[in-house]
């Protein structure tokens, strides 16, 4: 009797722990699944940056330093990119 | 293995063909349009696995190791090697222009088979091939412009060919884009109270990013994005008020007149206050709809109402005079092919190459994405009732001004129609009338209304989805409009300062304000127009737009051609030159028809002379009298600047015939300009 008792005690508690571990399983992958989308959106976010422009001034900056030139300022590399960009056929139909 | 390779490319063949099939000879009941989607998918892998690869390793021999003129000239600011998906994106963000969403729902009135047909195999074999090859050459003479190449691969004349076309096209693209926003604002105070606010937003955005957070654009795009959403919704209360109705209701004059002013002041403003933050959230806008469009397509899969046929493939349609052949090919540009793509791909994209063999995936497969636009934006037409799709689109003077006249006229057609069921789709729209809406912007609004809405069950959120799509297309129509009008203004600049040199000078205030001037005069004068046409400005502009158009890809396909003989790559031309002799073929015809038909829908001459007929027999009107006789006027203008195009094409042509000659019998040499060679140390 007590053997059975401790028997079912045991499938008890493997039962128990098996929920537990599906539980946890489950967690784990939803937990991976919202972690895969937030790189996605990461990801997405820094190639918004690169396709404005964002990054174009660092670029230019590591550029100029590395020719020995001074680069000039984020505002002036700002209006002068503006420029650059509306003074040609940029759009079409 | 090879072999096994290009089997797996089988079943995407056969699936292509089955759904080619599909849409092709099924009649009598409505196609899904998945089988579209699907038929165009299947092709256009296949023409990028194989066409395009053909063309980069046989045609162009592509060579990663020769440094680009990113890597030789990197300076940080012009030349500058940049990640291919980046360039894509540029690129793609660049090209992708109302042209594939407009000219595809105008062609609708041929059924969906015609255009459709067009914009795949025409995108693949033309479109596609002229992007990637007039890339190619400007990579190889470090970003040299189409007119450039043009003048030092062909002649002086051909330069200046282009750089007259290039002129002619800008003011006759922004006055038929222009006159797309007006035919879809006219009488809408939801639509022009949302338009109108984007001026107020896009200048707070522009000191935004110059003072509060410098650079920010992303940022900044968002938030735009947000306060553009907010007057969407904020419409329909301007709208149904009493009161502020009244303020946002205008008709198409007025809009006009709106329209060039505000053309006028974007180009004379800093570019940093109006255009550019205006181009910002328009590009985020722009894309994002897009891709929303293509999912909704996918998860809704409508089924198409309009035939893939019409009877008006005998040249009667209601929105534009003219056969199947050559308006089909006309009406719809860049979702096909466009010339003006060659100026972009011979303009910013080729100083951001890192490798040659990433120009497969700009220009091939960018133009390809800009032609799977255009198949959605048919699929948004045909999703719609044949009744109510030409009931929008059809002018009132062809189905009659009152909506009784318009609907008997078009159930005579065929296509049963209700003043009824209009007057219902107007209200769930939140439009006071939805007859004579011509343009395809208001169309092609209701489509994606249609197909929004069944896809999220928002059913009853129809007007919002209706408005979003009306201040999609109109947000970056005005950004071609704005920045056309700019890029006219210092083309007109650099022109006019040959003869008196401060109009040379682009920062010079009075140069720049009486040159913006002519150029929105000149635009102006074809908006008004279009607007005052009793037959539908749509009906003369368009076909001017598209004709013009072709005719610069005409000139790159030339100097593409050209630029293939030169490298001795003679046996390998047709694949500009095939492409070339339809679009002759198709320019020529239509200019003919246009100017010369008899029939006074579709010739300009014809028009003109019955209306002169009219007048001189007195059955005319006295209060209309002038306004016909600048009618007639304006009919023998438009039928001069077609001749113009097509001359130019000629002139294009002969000088460039001239040249293959001379090569072939071996009288000229071909000397080839292509930049210098250096080893390229950049990985991909």
């Amino acid at each position: 009797m007590a053997d059975f008792k401790w028997q079912t005690a045991n499938e008890n508690a493997r039962q128990h722990n098996s929920g537990f571990s599906v539980d946890l399983s489950f967690a784990i992958c939803h937990l991976k699944s919202v972690s895969r989308f937030l790189s996605s959106l990461n990801f997405f976010w820094d190639y918004l940056r690169e396709v404005s422009g964002e990054n174009d001034y660092a670029r230019y900056q590591t550029t100029a330093l590395a020719r020995g030139t001074s680069p000039m300022s984020a505002e002036d590399f700002y209006l002068w990119r503006l420029r650059q960009k509306y003074s040609q056929i940029n759009r079409c139909c | 293995m090879k072999l096994g390779k290009n089997l797996l490319w089988l079943p995407i063949a056969i699936l292509g063909a089955v759904a080619l099939g599909i849409i092709a000879f099924v009649r009598g009941e409505p196609v899904n349009a998945v089988w579209l989607v699907t038929a165009a998918a299947c092709l256009y892998a296949i023409g990028y696995r194989f066409y395009s690869r053909f063309i980069a390793l046989r045609v162009l021999q592509l060579d990663d190791r020769r440094a680009t003129p990113a890597e030789r000239l990197d300076d940080g600011r012009d030349f500058v090697p940049t990640n291919k998906w980046v360039v894509f994106g540029h690129h793609f963000a660049a090209i992708a222009g109302p042209g594939p969403l407009v000219g595809p729902i105008l062609a609708a009135q041929f059924g969906y088979l015609p255009g459709t047909l067009w914009i795949v195999i025409g995108g693949l074999l033309g479109g596609c091939v002229q992007d990637f090859v007039t890339l190619f050459c400007s990579i190889r003479r470090d970003g040299k412009s189409l007119g450039q190449m043009a003048k030092e691969e062909i002649s002086q004349v051909g330069g200046w060919t282009a750089l007259f076309a290039v002129l002619f096209i800008m003011v006759i693209l922004i006055a038929v884009v222009a006159l797309v926003i007006v035919n879809a604002l006219k009488a809408s105070p939801w639509g022009f109270f949302t338009i109108a606010m984007t001026i107020p937003i896009a200048l707070f955005l522009g000191i935004y990013l110059r003072r509060l957070r410098p650079g920010r654009v992303r940022e900044a795009s968002v938030l735009g994005f947000l306060m553009v959403l907010a007057t969407v919704i904020g419409g329909r209360y301007v709208a149904e008020s009493a009161v502020f109705a009244h303020y946002f209701t205008y008709g198409g004059v007025a809009l006009a007149w709106m329209i060039i002013v505000y053309g006028f002041a974007a180009s004379v403003l800093p570019v940093w206050l109006l255009l550019a933050p205006r181009d910002y959230l328009s590009t985020f806008v722009k894309l994002g709809t897009i891709l929303l469009l293509a999912l909704g397509i996918l998860l809704a899969h409508p089924p198409m109402l309009l035939p893939a046929l019409t009877r008006f493939t005998d040249g009667s349609g209601p929105i534009f005079a003219g056969k199947v052949f050559p308006f089909c090919f006309i009406t719809i540009a860049c979702g096909a092919i466009s010339g003006f793509h060659s100026l972009i791909a011979s303009g910013t994209t080729p100083k951001l190459i890192r490798k040659e063999t990433q120009a497969r995936l700009i220009g091939y497969g960018s133009m390809m994405m800009e032609s799977f636009v255009g198949v959605m934006a048919m699929v948004a037409a045909t999703v719609l009732q044949p009744g109510v799709y030409f009931a929008i689109n059809s002018p009132a003077g062809v189905v009659g001004a009152t909506a009784e006249k318009a609907v008997s006229t078009i159930s005579g057609w065929g296509f049963p129609v209700t003043a009824a069921a209009m007057s219902a789709l107007a209200s769930r729209v939140g439009e006071i009338t939805l007859f004579n809406r011509t343009g395809g912007a208001p169309s092609l609004a209701v489509g994606m209304a249609h197909i929004f809405g069944s896809t999220l069950g928002m059913r009853g959120l129809e007007a919002i989805w209706y408005h979003f799509a009306i201040m999609f297309e109109a947000l970056f129509i005005l950004t071609v409009l704005d920045a056309g009008t700019r890029v006219g203004r210092f083309m007109l600049q650099d022109l006019l300062g040959h003869f008196w040199k401060p109009l040379g000078r682009t920062s010079w205030y009075p140069g720049a304000v009486a040159t913006s001037a002519v150029i929105c005069a000149a635009w102006g004068y074809f908006l008004l127009q279009g607007v005052v046409d009793p037959l539908g400005g749509i009906n003369s502009l368009w076909p001017l737009f598209g004709i013009s158009n072709q005719l610069l890809a005409t000139i790159a396909l030339c100097v593409s051609a050209t630029i293939l003989i030169k490298m001795g790559k003679t046996r390998y031309a047709w694949i500009a030159v095939v492409p070339l002799g339809w679009l002759v073929a198709v320019t020529m015809t239509a200019s003919f028809q246009k100017i010369w038909s008899p029939d006074p829908r579709l010739g300009f001459l014809a028009q003109a002379s019955g209306l002169s007929a009219k007048l001189a027999a007195g059955a005319i009107p006295a209060a209309k009298v002038v306004e016909t006789q600048r009618l007639i006027f304006n009919l023998h203008l438009d039928a001069a600047v077609t001749a113009v195009f097509a001359v130019l094409v000629l002139v294009i042509l002969v000088e460039s015939g001239r040249n293959w000659w001379r090569y072939a019998l071996g009288g000229k040499t071909a000397v080839l300009r292509e930049a210098p060679v250096a080893l390229s140390r950049l990985t991909a």
